[in-house]
């Protein structure tokens, strides 16, 4: 079977398989080239592996957990990429890092080894290169099959999360999600989104022992370790979840609750590109101040100068730092300096995106609309409190936030047209002399 | 119910507004990387905004003084839909924090992320459909609003003096134990037992005391108290403040009727905010009053209306909408 010959690795081109002649050798020797893949047979090259100290089944194996891997990444990828800035290579290159060679490095230092199980199990602890190195020297047969634990593994990997996290992307192991969710999310997501696989009351049984076990674990895990993450259940943890099953069936029924969570929120998921431009119908704050309906009289004139003039003041106050800090970056990534060109000229988010060939999750993480807005309103608000009519306002919770989505409206939308707004103004004029 | 999707989320995108704290040799508590982010972003903005005590890293329940406010860190995991709110803080006026904050925290990424605060009053309400008498309350974290934002803003622009310390329902209990005495109305005192409700004491023009008055005003009234109702987005009943977010809004009208000084009825109408604004549907008023009970439900109403006439028993009025937390008003006293 292709998937116990075929190494799917990161080439020079891309992602791509490669048949691996040592791989299907063994398999015909062993009259397994036309089997389906399954745990029995998984079984049976680990064995082999571990008992004649040969590194074909081994290679057998690294090809297998491969194909899995590949599935994670590309639907990773294909599911986030029209809304962040991902790399397919890159994420790629943290998993599928196996060239299919015969020989393993223990150390950086040290020469390279036949790749056997032995060979292996001499490997230092914390992650290692290949990837499937680390994952065939973390694997236990009693836990759950081999490409369940790839997955997990990949889940868990240290750089590839910063990577991610460095993207606006969160990998959440499984363990984190089933202690992070309640009995009624358990219910909502089961009856939504589960295989139907279990009973929805044995789940929630077993899910109320994980949550007060997992606390109990990680705890120790931090003490004994130093770290905050990579926790993995083991078999006695899995055991005690539940001793009137074996420990691979408890790992299936986590998995099968953690992946329901998964698509119950993958369907309340909302771009945060969409959310982030949102115009709204906030009033005038001129208006709040006054007593009357009256917005076009001398008082209202008045206020407006007022609110006009502190929020100048609050700008001035605020950008240039902002600003300069952003400048920084302009030498080596023009692109931020012909986003906010554009932003100062009136463009969305939505259509800034492609002019810099960046998506508008990127534009929105740039232009950082939302805390900038509040930050200088906040400042304005603090001046205009000095006066009796906006003090008056800001002796409440209501009155006080009213003005201040007031004043971030004012700031950020104009009457006429985007052009006009004080914010985008401010940030034309300011490229205009820098 | 929500659409599922085909497959599982592999990743979850960032929380907007999350503070990515840098990596640590040794793993911090989910209370000290709340303490750094909200330290992280107070600089980052440049603000003077004084956090303490400091020493309180390990302790999870302790009250966190922000710039003289006090405010209670309520902490769950990056993707939990629950939170537990440790109500130990919330059983003396004076002691309970006047904001409560939700936080998630992810040990494992570095991420911490402010959900919302709620003030001291706004976590009132919440809590008033629900049993407090243990020792933490679970909440929605979507129950929490605004983000990192509204908590450094409140702390900014209000004077500490704004929000108040009351503990958990003392204000509610204190105004169901207290009886209102409609007579005192006529005077143009307000209880404040109703004040607490939003209730307004509105002037009534010489007209309502003649018939067809264009206020719609029964004949002989002598006083006319509005509490502002609404609904909220979970379609629960909210008054006073709390209806402004409200889309659908209505009224509730206490008209005691008489002449001079002595109310002989009392006139209990709900209303539009408007007129000629339908009441929502299956909306239930209902009246005690000794051992008669009045009950009426709005069904395409413009309108509701109950006339109880003054009589030794105190009156209990209690407005519900379907089977959601019912709003139920002081005992009032005509006589």
């Amino acid at each position: 079977m292709a998937t116990y010959s075929e190494l799917r690795t990161l080439t020079a081109k891309g992602i791509g398989g490669k048949e691996l002649p040592q791989a299907l050798a063994y398999l015909a020797s062993e009259a397994l080239q036309a089997v389906e893949p399954s745990r029995k047979i998984d079984d049976q090259l680990l064995t082999a592996s571990i008992q004649n100290e040969d590194t074909a089944p081994l290679l057998c194996l690294r090809c297998h957990i491969s194909h899995p891997l590949e599935a994670w990444i590309r639907t990773l990828f294909g599911r986030f990429k029209d809304n962040y800035d991902l790399d397919l290579t890159a994420i790629a290159s943290y998993g599928l890092d196996d060239s299919g060679s015969d020989k393993l490095r223990l150390t950086r230092q040290s020469a390279p080894k036949p790749f056997t199980h032995s060979a292996l199990t001499e490997l230092p602890e914390g992650m290692v290169s290949p990837f499937s190195a680390e994952v065939l020297r973390t694997y236990d047969r009693e836990r759950c099959g081999l490409p369940h634990w790839a997955r997990q593994k990949i889940q868990c990997h240290n750089e590839l999360k910063a990577y991610l996290r460095q993207q606006g992307l969160l990998l959440i192991s499984d363990w984190a999600l089933l202690a992070d969710t309640s009995p009624t999310r358990i219910n909502d997501s089961w009856q939504t989104c589960g295989d139907g696989a279990f009973p929805l009351e044995q789940l929630l049984g077993l899910h109320q022992n994980y949550k007060l076990h997992y606390r109990e674990a990680m705890n120790a895990y931090r003490q004994r370790t130093g770290k905050g993450s990579g926790w993995q259940p083991d078999l006695e943890f899995l055991q005690a979840l539940n001793p009137n099953q074996p420990a691979d069936q408890t790992m299936l029924q986590l998995k099968a609750m953690a992946d329901a969570i998964r698509k119950l929120i993958s369907g309340r998921w909302i771009s945060s590109s969409d959310a982030g431009e949102s115009s709204w119908d906030g009033p005038d704050p001129a208006s709040m101040a006054l007593d009357d309906d009256t917005t076009d009289g001398p008082d209202a004139k008045n206020l407006r100068e007022q609110i006009d003039g502190a929020l100048q003041r609050a700008l001035s106050g605020f950008m240039p730092a902002e600003m300069d800090k952003e400048a920084k970056k302009f030498t080596k990534a023009p692109e931020r300096r012909l986003a906010w060109k554009l932003y100062g000229e009136g463009m969305s988010q939505r259509e800034i995106g492609p002019h810099c060939d960046h998506q508008q999750a990127w534009v929105s993480k740039l232009l950082d609309e939302k805390r900038r807005s509040t930050a200088i309103a906040t400042a304005a608000a603090l001046e205009l409190k000095r006066q009796v009519v906006f003090a008056q306002l800001m002796t409440s919770v209501e009155g006080t936030e009213r003005l201040l989505e007031a004043l971030r409206n004012h700031l950020l939308e104009s009457e006429r047209d985007k052009g006009d707004a004080p914010l985008r103004i401010w940030v034309h004029n300011y490229l205009l002399q820098a | 119910m929500t659409k599922p999707n085909q497959e599982p989320l592999e990743a979850f995108p960032l929380p907007e507004g999350a503070i990515l704290l840098s990596p640590v040799d040794q793993p911090r508590t989910a209370r000290a990387s709340v303490i750094e982010a909200l330290k992280q972003a107070i600089k980052e903005q440049c603000l003077a905004l004084p956090i303490g005590p400091e020493t309180a890293l390990f302790d999870p329940t302790r009250l966190l003084s922000i710039n003289q406010f006090a405010l209670q860190l309520n902490v769950a995991g990056l993707m939990a839909d629950e939170v537990s709110l440790d109500l130990s803080h919330w059983r003396e006026d004076q002691s309970a924090p006047q904001l409560t904050m939700a936080v998630m925290v992810d040990l494992e990424n570095d991420v911490v992320a402010v959900q919302g605060v709620l003030t001291n009053e706004e976590l009132q309400q919440l809590a008033s459909s629900q049993d407090c008498s243990g020792d933490a309350l679970t909440l929605q974290t979507t129950d929490f609003k605004g983000g990192l934002n509204r908590l450094l803003t409140l702390v900014q622009l209000l004077e500490p003096s704004a929000i108040g310390r009351d503990a958990l329902n003392s204000s509610i209990q204190r105004a169901l134990s207290s009886i209102v005495n409609v007579g005192d109305w006529l005077r143009g005192q307000l209880d404040d037992a109703l004040a607490n409700y939003g209730a307004k004491l509105q002037p009534v023009t010489s007209s309502a005391f003649r018939a067809n008055s264009p206020d719609n005003l029964p004949l002989q009234t002598q006083a006319l108290l509005t509490i502002p109702l609404g609904l909220d987005d979970s379609n629960q009943l909210v008054s006073g403040s709390a209806t402004n977010s409200c889309i659908e809004r209505f009224r509730l009208q206490l008209i005691p009727t008489g002449i001079d000084l002595k109310p002989t009825a009392l006139v209990v109408r709900v209303c539009g905010e408007m007129s000629n604004e339908l009441l929502p549907d299956g909306l239930i008023l209902q009246s005690k009053q000794g051992g008669a009970r009045q009950s009426i439900s709005s069904d395409n109403d413009l309108q509701m209306e109950i006339t109880l006439a003054s009589k030794d028993e105190m009156i209990e009025l209690t407005l519900q909408l379907g089977t959601g937390s019912p709003l139920n008003l002081p005992p009032l006293k005509l006589q």
